[in-house]
């Protein structure tokens, strides 16, 4: 059985390809240009309770996430979303919209490798009540952020950093409280494997890839911080289909947050050369 | 006297950087390409080749990221267009081998073969007779490697091989055989 599982391992590392198309971080690399990619992101999560910071939220939540994607040209792509959930308030209503842009200033390609370097910006405004100390430009808080993105593809091996500072303001109809952070400090280190097909023969073979993410988040002047491991596993249509699922499951942290564990599940449908 | 004056006339043609008229014709290439990851980056780079108006078909090689091009007839092929858009799908150009059908033609270092309003300039090349389907490779900068690049440069004082461009004309490729 050993045997059998260590030539399995063997088989499979020998087989398995860099990949990404990261679940929950952007790579630096950007979309094609005059690509148009539409999403589609559910992120769900169930009851949590935290007695020492007050958290008590019985029921199943559920944010519905549609997103649009422009590839602008080779150094630019920007992304819309448009947020709605039941995750603030006990009814499923829209709560807010957010503009991504990426800019990728850096490729270094070669046969087997690449390095490239982006750097990004993001605003977002919502009218959620504001409850919790995470900063989450994806739904929950107005603001805006910035950062980069380093990824470096070695033959086998995609490997990704995100490094960025996010601003929180007054949501619409809901303030800051005294005690909430006004800013904070993100970072991500992702990995991305290709596990089949073994050969590519054809656009229609489907692709299925693996992510293994680890996202921080830290208030600095509240000391709050967390870190979540976020597997993800991927699967790639008629190369123009995406369907991601991924987990995330905190691993360590002291900040006050909705959940420490959520479920994301994502469709995709690229169209290339969407316009003249 | 006459072998020195043909000595003589191939040095100045080689200095002079005179172009011939083509015995050739451009059919095809081989496009590797960089980068690419998945089937999906493929396809896209696919999907903006395909837009070049002197492309006829494509035939892919997913698993080696490369693409064999086939080109019109009536349409000049534009070289530089194919590393813009593989460019534009963000990946970058690791090789081009474009593929000539030729009819007696002698080539040798530093010939200039004129095809479709370009000069395709030989380098590292024993003189020679081409003659039917022959396959060149591109040596400009963005079509080889970086570091490939830099080793050609030291390799070559011809001003050209930097700028692309020479008096009057307005490109010119550098090319070996494949």
């Amino acid at each position: 059985m050993r045997i059998l599982l260590s030539f399995l391992l063997i088989t499979l590392a020998h087989n398995l390809r860099a990949q990404e198309l990261y679940v929950f971080t952007e790579p630096a690399s950007n979309m094609p240009s005059k690509t148009i990619g539409l999403r589609l992101n559910q992120e769900g999560m169930g009851p949590y309770k935290n007695a020492n910071q007050g958290i008590n939220n019985t029921g199943y939540m559920y944010r519905l996430n549609p997103e649009v994607m422009l590839g602008i040209n080779k150094y630019w792509m920007v992304h819309l979303n448009g947020y709605a959930s039941n995750m603030q308030q006990p009814t499923f209503r829209p709560e807010a919209v957010s503009l991504y842009a990426k800019y990728r200033f850096l490729s270094v390609d070669d046969v087997h490798r690449h390095f490239r370097m982006a750097a990004y910006a993001k605003a977002a405004r919502s009218n959620n009540a504001i409850q919790y100390a995470e900063i989450n430009l994806n739904g929950d808080n107005s603001g805006a952020a910035a950062g980069l993105v380093v990824t470096q593809l070695l033959h086998k091996v995609a490997i990704s950093f995100t490094g960025g500072y996010a601003r929180s303001i007054n949501n619409v109809g809901n303030e800051l409280a005294a005690g909430q952070p006004r800013y904070g400090l993100n970072y991500a280190l992702s990995v991305g494997y290709l596990a089949l097909p073994v050969t590519y023969r054809s656009y229609s073979q489907p692709n299925f890839n693996v992510y293994a993410e680890l996202l921080g988040k830290t208030n600095p002047a509240t000391g709050q911080q967390y870190i979540d491991i976020a597997p993800a596993v991927q699967v790639i249509l008629l190369s123009r289909m995406r369907i991601d699922l991924g987990f995330r499951q905190q691993i360590s942290g002291n900040m006050a947050r909705i959940n420490t564990r959520s479920a994301l599940l994502r469709f995709e449908y690229n169209i290339f050369n969407a316009y003249k | 006297m006459k072998t020195f004056c043909v000595a003589l006339s191939f040095a100045l043609w080689g200095v002079f950087c005179l172009p011939q008229a083509a015995n050739a014709q451009l059919v095809s290439a081989n496009l590797q390409v960089s980068g690419l990851t998945c089937s999906m980056c493929s396809f896209a780079t696919q999907k903006q080749l395909q837009t070049l108006p002197f492309i006829d078909s494509i035939g892919t090689d997913i698993e080696h990221s490369s693409y064999m091009l086939y080109f019109k007839k009536e349409i000049p092929v534009e070289i530089d267009q194919i590393k813009s858009k593989v460019e534009d799908a963000g990946f970058a150009v690791a090789g081009l081998k474009i593929s000539y059908n030729f009819v007696n033609e002698k080539v040798e270092n530093d010939f200039h073969l004129e095809y479709q309003q370009k000069l395709y300039h030989f380098m590292s090349v024993k003189p020679q007779t081409l003659n039917g389907p022959v396959s060149l490779r591109i040596l400009d900068k963005g079509f080889i490697t970086d570091k490939e690049y830099r080793k050609r440069q030291k390799e070559t004082l011809m001003p050209c091989y930097k700028t692309g461009k020479m008096p009057d004309v307005d490109r010119v490729y550098h090319v070996t055989l494949a």
